[in-house]
């Protein structure tokens, strides 16, 4: 994993994002006054979706029109000489059995490196690009549910107070759901009902996660929710949230479930492909509607890949990337909750862990990435002991792989699986499954960020939160901490010796423990 | 795009809005038929110099020629059978097509040899017959056929059962009538084709004044030398008007180059529609000659008392004979590029209005010049429809790609009529290593769009060239036209998504500023007329403001008649074509239409909305025709800037004033000339514009002279300051 460029160093990027139904790309740049500036929206129509929801993998015809298509876009690309370029895949490519074999073949072709997303890392990127939106037109979006029906897939990501409390992905994309009911030989309104059947079925499932009755705003995106605006506020309106009335907003999804896609072409001028995913999420946005308390609509003229220049382009102010990694860590303790964790544990784990990371900043040399990373393995390191105690670390990797961490995205999960996997135990070995299948560079995150999670782990070695720690200070020979609290120490000392085996493995210092003088127990922040 | 998308169906108003009836429409043949006359009208007016008024006879005839070959060709193929808007059928349209043209031909010509010829010829331009030429210019005449029209001759016979040899569209023949000698009966027909590459007209070396003899008068008179051993009983010149109305089938054809070259072979080859003849004929030749290209003689055939073709008196018009010519004009230079050290810089400084052709066309092809050298720019993108010979546009574009720039050239290979001189130098393009693509199946651009893409220090920044008119140096001294240069980041992004739109490597996106056929235009028109409707109350009505070359769409014509019931005050102004029917009560009774046919072809499609007092401009590409809409690639552009906006509304404010030029259409659907009251002012738009320009450029020169301008580094001492 190379490093991403620091927001500084980008005056151009470009993001690619092959999706269920099309592939798109935009093209921007850091204009004079610091903003980004769209310079060029690609898109064309490739049917993934519609080869991986039939058939569980994508035709060899699709992928080469999937080359041909990112060739173009390289040469549109060319004379910008754009060194940032993100290219991200979605559901079609993530659940194609042949996933591999296609990340392969464009890199073979185009040398592009297709990064496949995990859905959560989808939904933060939403939220990332809806919060931008709602900035942007001076609101903010305090309690909402975020809601974007793709071709494969429906998104869905809740804000309360600002904060995402629940993300996720469910297999009710346009495509399914049109396959599912199926058009042959019914009337129009035949297979409306029987969609509004089907959305309803789904909607009680997502219920259960999102209580929908509790939901004061609904923010929907994407083309489908675009041209719902268009319609019915005209072409003119240039704000980034366009509220839609409910009662306006329920008649127009009904009239164009009405319509067959031909009809659809017709009267609108819209390109088939659209014409087809219009109807059907409409309808679900409408279904959502309907169970929330909510009078408008709320669209959002945002896409993920708004999200993704934000994260390659924009000069991030602190605030608000503390305002992402809160929002990161509060996803994490609400998995580490839901299988029981020690919370004052992981906490004081997590502090420290971090407290040393910035102490050693200059001997290990990583960034801000893997800090995060850091803090939501200590958070999250001992998950497995409700499983059993036995192996708790292994259970705890797969419990961490297994589940969806927002802003975590697919290869960070991996190092965050391993560095709960190696907070105890053996030392990582090119033998493990897991450990080699990270990039080299990975490797090397996961054995320095190992190192102090397992120092980290041994200062709360009482699960009592007794110790505080006040300075660390790389010598030559050893890192010395030092650290205030009650008690004697002893118990730390010793774990602190058997866990430190990776610290002087990784670093080439002993660990030692030392009481830290009166004057100077003023806690680290 | 694809034409699959590209069609939306109209946004029929409301049903409960009552729907326009065919009288409420103006037939479109016959509209059009109007607006030749009225160029007919600027060809008889006394007012114009005779060179000039010579010149109208000639566009009189280059238009009808247009017209038979598509109009009168299509409705004859009856492929429009239908009844249009108007209700007229195509029997009935046909027959009163004959009527009108047999009435302006006649009226033409009757202008042409009662009135021109004679004055040009007490002017010393004078037509000979070479009968009447002596010595030293008989000798040079006799000379010039024997030695350069002769060689290239070729006489066909046609036997009296046989069959007739293939006489290609619009090029004009010989009909000879022969016999074998003086004793026999023995009849023959002979046709000779006017040679390609040879002018009209044949000027005879002399000196102090114009003498020219037309060249199918020297074959006639030397005609005997072509057939030796025949006697001579009749020489008549005729002309064949083929169907060209020829649908490019490009929905099949993979390669529109291919499929372009196939449709040019068939434009020589259509159906006859006209015969023209002279007057002269035998009532046996014309019936041989109608009989053998299926000639309706009631509906087809057209007797001309005097020259054919016109179009090959159009070199007279340009001779350098001041009294006989417009007073010149030059167009003038445009302030804001010739303060600046750089096309790029005088953009950056903010957007630039031109009006063409009291402004230079100059900036633009400096523009273009300047982008294929400068090594900043990375990128170039162009729409070319019609453009001229050895045009410095294609040589900029090819000199851009040679430097390793991208270029990308859209090319219309349908403009219609220009095909031929399109396909030489897309080639030519293709080879300096431009991407140069044919157009995009199902529809034509029309736009006119130029993007250039350049690297500076604080990132790329895209300047922009947005017209109404084509990239051609040679009609922009000719045709009024508007243009826009730009950089405006917004359009930018529309212009670049346009091109990839337009290229296939994306579908069309959402446009953010501009307006784009067949995606949408239609529809926000829609939605502009509609605000105007809304916004209106009977203390302040709405405003509209359209100028175009044609109105013809019936959507459109039904959503102003609505815009007008409910109070909106329009004015249009409509150089041809106008199947709207203003000023009928209870209809149309507050819309106004004008149209201004003067010395520039008016050529600028301007939309104005009132909106309330917050007035919005757009400049456009875009007729109001359904094939304009719905069956083109089309732009329209807002303007941004109030001072543009302003210029614009006063620009309308003149035109709409003049009562020298301009028209005005009657509910009877007849025109009537605008003429000021005795003794008022009676102002001519043109005019005034050539004025307003000559004026700021003088100011603007003596605006720089006042200034003391410091010799940037390295530049050669002045020489003539």
């Amino acid at each position: 994993m190379e490093a991403a460029p620091t927001a500084l160093q980008v005056q151009r990027a470009a993001v690619i994002d092959i999706g269920s139904s099309a592939i798109r790309m935009e093209i921007a740049q850091r204009n004079a006054s610091g903003a980004i500036e769209i310079l060029e929206s690609l898109q064309r129509a490739v049917p993934l979706g519609r080869d991986c929801f039939a058939k569980n993998r994508l035709e060899t015809r699709t992928i080469n029109l999937a080359v041909e298509v990112l060739r173009g876009f390289q040469r549109i690309l060319q004379p910008y000489d754009v060194k940032a370029i993100r290219t991200v895949a979605t559901s079609a490519v993530r659940e194609a059995g042949n996933q591999e074999l296609f990340v392969e073949r464009i890199f073979m072709s185009t040398g592009l490196s297709v990064e496949v997303l995990t859905g959560a890392e989808e939904d933060r990127l939403l939220y990332a690009a809806v919060s931008e939106a709602f900035r942007a037109d001076g609101l903010s979006a305090e309690d909402a549910l975020i809601v974007e029906q793709g071709a494969g897939s429906l998104e869905l990501a809740a804000i309360r107070g600002g904060e995402v409390v629940a993300s996720g992905s469910r297999p009710l994309g346009t495509l399914r759901l049109a396959s599912a009911v199926g058009a042959d030989g019914k009337s129009p309104a035949e297979s409306l009902d029987l969609m509004r059947r089907f959305v309803g079925a789904a909607l009680d499932n997502v219920e259960h996660t999102y209580p929908l009755a509790e939901t004061p705003a609904l923010v929907i995106l994407g083309a489908d929710a675009r041209f719902a605006a268009e319609q019915l506020l005209g072409h003119g309106d240039q704000r980034r949230i366009r509220p839609i009335g409910r009662a306006e907003f329920l008649r127009f999804a009904t009239s164009i479930g009405k319509k067959r896609p031909a009809e659809l072409s017709q009267r609108y001028g819209l390109p088939f492909e659209d014409c087809q995913s219009v109807g059907p999420a409409l309808l679900t946005y409408a279904e959502l509607l309907k169970r929330t308390p909510a009078q408008t609509v709320l669209v959002a003229m945002a896409s993920m890949r708004d999200g993704l220049l934000l994260d390659l382009m924009s000069e991030r102010s602190v605030a608000r990337q503390k305002e992402l990694d809160a929002q990161t860590y509060a996803s994490a303790e609400n998995l580490g909750r839901r299988y029981q964790f020690d919370e004052a544990h992981a906490h004081r784990v997590a502090d420290l862990a971090c407290a040393l990371f910035d102490a050693l900043g200059a001997e290990h040399g990583l960034s801000r990435r893997e800090r995060r990373l850091l803090r939501v393995g200590a958070l999250l390191h001992d998950v497995g002991l409700f499983i059993s105690s036995n192996s708790h670390h292994k259970h705890g990797e797969y419990i961490v792989n297994a589940s969806e961490i927002f802003g975590v995205r697919a290869s960070d999960k991996s190092v965050v699986g391993c560095l709960v996997r190696y907070h105890r135990r053996a030392l990582p070995q090119a033998t493990h499954a897991s450990y080699s299948a990270l990039t080299r560079e990975d490797r090397a995150v996961v054995s320095k960020l190992a190192a102090l999670l397992r120092v980290a782990d041994a200062l709360d070695r009482g699960h009592s939160q007794a110790v505080q720690l006040v300075t660390a200070q790389l010598g030559p020979e050893e890192l010395v901490i030092k650290v205030a609290g009650e008690g004697d120490l002893a118990l730390e000392r010793l774990a602190v010796r058997a866990k430190g085996d990776l610290f002087e493995e990784v670093f080439g210092r002993k660990v030692s423990l030392q009481r830290a003088q009166l004057s100077q127990a003023e806690p680290l922040p | 795009m694809s034409p699959r998308n590209a069609r939306p169906q109209p946004q029929r108003s409301s049903p409960q809005e009552p729907q326009p009836r065919p009288a409420d429409f103006i037939n479109r043949e016959l509209s059009w038929l109007d607006f030749n006359t009225r160029v007919l009208e600027e060809g008889l007016n006394p007012d114009n110099p005779l060179l000039e008024r010579l010149n109208f006879l000639s566009i009189v005839s280059s238009n009808l020629d247009e017209f038979f070959m598509v109009r009168v060709g299509g409705l004859r193929q009856g492929a429009s059978s239908a009844p249009d808007a108007s209700g007229m059928g195509s029997r009935e349209l046909l027959a009163e097509i004959a009527r009108r043209t047999q009435s302006m031909i006649a009226r033409q010509t009757r202008c042409l040899t009662g009135e021109l010829l004679p004055q040009l010829a007490q002017r010393e331009v004078s037509r000979i017959d070479p009968a009447s030429l002596g010595g030293e210019e008989f000798a040079a005449a006799e000379r010039f056929f024997r030695e350069e029209l002769f060689p290239a001759l070729t006489p066909v016979a046609v036997e009296s059962e046989g069959r007739f040899p293939m006489v290609p569209g619009l090029t004009l023949h010989l009909a000879f009538r022969l016999r074998k000698s003086e004793q026999s009966k023995d009849q023959l027909l002979a046709l000779v084709p006017m040679p390609r590459g040879f002018h009209r007209l044949f000027q005879i070396p002399t000196p102090g004044g114009v003498r020219f003899v037309l060249v199918e008068d020297l074959v006639r008179f030397f005609a005997q030398s072509l057939f030796e051993g025949y006697a001579v009983l009749e020489a008549v010149s005729f002309r064949v008007t083929r169907n060209a109305d020829q649908a490019l089938d490009d929905e099949e054809s993979d390669d529109l180059l291919e499929a372009m070259e196939e449709v040019l072979r068939a434009r020589k080859l259509g159906d006859p529609v006209r015969l023209e003849v002279e007057s002269r004929a035998s009532p046996e030749l014309l019936e041989r000659l109608c009989q053998a290209f299926g000639i309706d003689a009631q509906e087809q055939l057209y007797k001309i008392d005097g020259p054919l073709d016109l179009r090959g008196l159009a070199p007279l018009a340009s001779l350098e004979l001041k009294s006989l010519r417009f007073p010149r004009f030059e167009s003038q230079p445009v302030p804001a590029f010739e303060d600046a050290s750089s096309p790029f810089e005088a953009i950056r400084a903010g957007d630039v209005l031109v009006h063409l052709p009291y402004e230079s066309f100059n900036p633009t092809l400096e523009l273009l010049r300047a982008a294929a050298e400068d090594p900043g720019v990375v990128a170039i993108k162009q729409t070319l429809y019609r453009t001229s010979p050895d045009s410095r546009v294609i040589a900029a574009l090819e000199r851009a790609a040679l430097n390793g720039k991208q270029v990308t050239a859209l090319v219309e290979l349908k403009a219609r009529f220009d095909e031929a001189r399109n396909i030489s130098w897309a080639s030519r393009l293709a080879e300096a290593g431009a991407q140069v693509i044919y157009g995009v199946v199902g529809l034509k651009t029309h736009a006119k769009l130029l993007l250039i893409v350049r690297r500076e220090a604080d990132g790329i920044r895209r300047y922009l060239h947005l017209s109404t008119g084509n990239y051609n140096e040679v009609t922009a001294r000719r045709y009024e036209d508007l243009q826009l240069f730009t950089c405006d980041g917004e359009l930018g992004t529309d212009a670049s998504n346009f091109f990839n739109a337009v290229t296939g490597y994306s579908e069309p996106r959402d446009w953010r500023r501009l307006m784009v056929a067949p995606t949408g235009l239609r529809e926000q028109l829609g939605e502009l007329i509609d605000r105007e409707i809304a916004r209106s109350t009977p203390e302040a009505p709405g405003r509209i403001i359209l100028k175009m070359n044609s109105l013809a769409d019936p959507d459109m014509v039904a959503r102003l008649y609505r815009a007008s019931q409910r109070g909106v005050k329009i004015t249009l102004c409509v150089r041809g074509i106008c199947c709207l029917r203003p000023g009928v009560r209870g209809l149309s009774q507050n819309i106004e239409v004008l149209s201004v046919v003067d010395r520039f072809l008016e050529h600028s499609r301007i939309y104005y909305f009132g909106n309330a007092g917050q007035e919005e401009v757009y400049l456009a590409s875009a007729d109001f025709m359904p094939r304009n809409l719905d069956r083109r690639l089309e732009l329209a552009f807002p303007l941004r800037s109030e001072q543009h906006r302003a210029r614009v509304v006063e620009m309308l404010r003149t035109l709409l004033a003049d009562l020298r030029r301009a028209w005005r259409l009657k509910p009877d659907g007849s025109w009537e000339r605008c003429a000021a009251k005795p003794g008022e002012p009676a102002p001519r738009a043109q005019a005034t514009f050539m004025e307003q320009a000559l004026n700021q450029a003088e100011e603007s020169r003596v605006k720089r002279l006042s200034v003391f301008r410091p010799q940037g580094p390295g530049s050669a001492p002045g020489v003539n300051h």
